[in-house]
């Protein structure tokens, strides 16, 4: 234990109002992100880092566009004489910095990172995740829905940089060797023990909160998976399957829900055109269809095929859970289903 | 390689089946496994997963029956024209496995098209197999694929046929693919492939257990419709396995063991 401490660099920290100052350096090398506030809070490409909003809990809208977005282009397909020629729409590499993302952001980067970069490798999400710099945040409060205490906590164990507010600074624990590289000699000081101290408090604090509100106990959380698969008949099915509406909503904002739909859009002759992936839901009734039936037929059996792809099947395969506890499906549920009580009902 | 990037091929020769399957062979060089399939594209229209039905390492058949966007298209094409494809993909069947062994091949309706690279290497190199039977079932004499193949085959191996439903100069048997089950004259060392409509695999497969035919050495391929083939775009799952790269062909055991309420393979086992 001694020893660890040793070799641990000093800690450091910066003042609030230098964190423009070396967001705009940053931008100098990197391509910006950062959460902003239009009509709902998202993660943007910053120009001005005066736009940045720097918030108090997780963003309305995941990390998930950036790496896969709503609408990808594979490839620009025309018609020659040779039969059809094929474009290529591979983007190039974009050396980019996220900043102001929370630990269930960068979780689910983590489980995205398994299903599209790990035993299958998507080209197109492989090449925007790499080059990826993320400077992490502590939340100041959860929000009503969250619960990323029972997957793992607030503070991620990859991070490259992670800010935390201790009053007029942010201390800042340096992850990797990427996020050395930002620590700015004139921007950044050097913290001291009581610094270290105000922010495990902090954590403490926001942390104890959430587990306060979700009250799923950690230890009930590792055993849902085989609590989960012995209910396939239980009841709770039929109950969600008749107020889901099958909406899909909560899929398109899951940050970690990855199924696409692939299609052809071209032009009135159909001599040129694009392929192109959309997001697609599994709630949606044509998901599971093939030519000799459909095999999720009933709103039920997708509700709990959800319920299913998140808690058993990622445990089996992965050893993962595909969920991060961010609440976002609780916050756009149509139909009022909260996932947290929806657990809870099923460990119980 | 871009997995995503299909290799543009011409179509070079048609064959109509019945009336509404057809089998197009594409000038696709590419060494398969029987009952790996491919992704057809055609441009403008997407794409399709397809069973290959047959190649020689320069060309594959696809036999497609006209029921979506993409095979209703490729239905209104000539030769010559050109079509995207990729893959192989999926695991195929364990033909290595029925070496020495008796093997039965259950097919119904279009499901007897990823099942003819068996028939056929079954054709090529009878001396590796025991006892062989196919037992092929239609909903109507008219529907048969491969018709003209038939006497062909019939000299390598045992041929069940069945109609669900008679037509005028058919004198075979009329019935479900079941009830053909007590005319296989071999149960034991035997291994089954099976592909065919999600009931028939059901109902057959359940008649096949009840005469002895054990779980482990049945094999069943499903059909699910994968959009991207590698296993990323979700929709071939089922209880977490990837139909398209863990499968299309499982056992009967270990489809069994997707899941303990077998919902998610409903229609086959449920």
């Amino acid at each position: 234990m001694k020893l660890v401490k040793m070799v641990t660099i000093m800690g450091i920290k910066i003042a609030k109002n230098k964190v423009n100052e070396f967001l705009e350096r940053v931008k100098q090398e990197y391509v910006l992100y950062a959460p902003v506030e239009n009509g709902v809070t998202k993660f943007e490409k910053i120009g001005d880092p005066a736009d940045i909003c720097i918030l108090p809990n997780r963003t309305d809208i995941s990390l998930k566009p950036i790496f896969f977005p709503p609408e990808q282009e594979f490839f620009r397909w025309s018609k020659d004489t040779e039969g059809y020629h094929i474009e290529d729409l591979l983007e190039n590499e974009e050396k980019k910095v996220i900043f102001g993302v929370r630990g269930c952001d960068i979780r689910s980067l983590e489980i995205l990172d398994t299903y599209m970069s790990g035993e299958f490798a998507d080209p197109y999400y492989t090449q925007r995740r790499k080059n990826t710099v993320l400077i992490g945040l502590t939340c100041s409060y959860p929000r009503e829905s969250c619960f990323c205490t029972a997957f793992g906590g607030m503070v991620p164990n990859h991070y490259d940089l992670w800010f935390t507010d201790i009053g007029s600074y942010y201390y800042v624990d340096v992850g990797s060797e990427k996020g050395k590289k930002l620590i700015f000699g004139d921007i950044f000081e050097n913290a001291t023990k009581e610094d270290e101290m105000k922010k495990n408090r902090k954590i403490k604090k926001v942390e104890d909160e959430i587990e306060r509100r979700t009250r799923i106990d950690l230890c009930e959380i590792k055993r849902c998976s085989q609590e989960i698969k012995k209910k396939a008949d239980d009841d709770i099915w039929r109950e969600l399957g008749e107020i889901c509406v099958s909406c899909g909503r909560c899929n398109f904002i899951c940050p970690t829900c990855h199924c696409f739909d692939v299609r052809d859009i071209t032009n009135l002759e159909g001599s040129e055109g694009e392929r192109i992936r959309v997001w697609d839901s599994c709630h949606l009734y044509e998901y599971a269809k093939t030519s000799a039936e459909n095999f999720r037929k009933e709103r039920h059996a997708r509700v709990r095929y959800r319920i299913y792809d998140k808690f058993v099947f990622p445990v089996m395969r992965y050893g993962v859970y595909a969920c991060t506890g961010c609440g976002r499906c609780t916050d756009v549920c149509h139909a009022n289903i909260n996932l947290r009580d929806v657990l809870r009902r099923l460990i119980s | 390689m871009n997995p995503y990037i299909p290799r543009v091929v011409p179509i070079v020769d048609i064959r109509e089946e019945t009336p509404d399957t057809k089998t197009f062979t594409i000038a696709a060089p590419m060494s398969f496994q029987p009952g790996q399939f491919v992704e057809l594209s055609v441009f403008g229209y997407g794409e399709a997963p397809i069973s290959i039905s047959g190649g020689d390492g320069k060309k594959i058949d696809l036999t497609i029956r006209a029921v979506g966007n993409v095979t209703n298209k490729i239905h209104r094409m000539q030769v010559g024209e050109y079509v995207g494809v990729r893959g192989p993909f999926g695991n195929g069947w364990p033909v290595e496995k029925a070496k020495g062994k008796n093997l039965l091949i259950v097919a119904g309706g279009i499901g007897l098209a990823p099942l003819k690279p068996v028939v056929e290497h079954v054709c090529s190199h009878r001396e590796e197999f025991r006892n062989v039977t196919l037992l092929y079932g239609a909903r109507k004499p008219s529907l048969m694929l491969f018709k003209y193949k038939f006497d062909e085959w019939a000299g390598y191996m045992d041929l069940l046929l069945t109609v669900d439903e008679a037509e005028p100069g058919w004198e075979g048997h009329v019935g479900v693919v079941t009830t053909l089950c007590d005319k296989i004259r071999h149960v034991a060392d035997t291994i089954t492939l099976m592909c065919g409509p999600p009931i028939m695999m059901k109902y057959t497969s359940m008649v096949l257990l009840e005469l002895g035919f054990p779980p482990s050495e049945m094999y069943l391929s499903l059909e699910r419709n994968m959009k991207c083939g590698i296993g990323i775009c979700g929709h071939c799952a089922v209880g977490g396995v990837y139909v398209c790269r863990d499968g299309p062909v499982f056992s009967l055991n270990k489809a069994f063991r997707f899941i303990e309420k077998p919902h998610e393979v409903q229609g086959v086992l449920d």
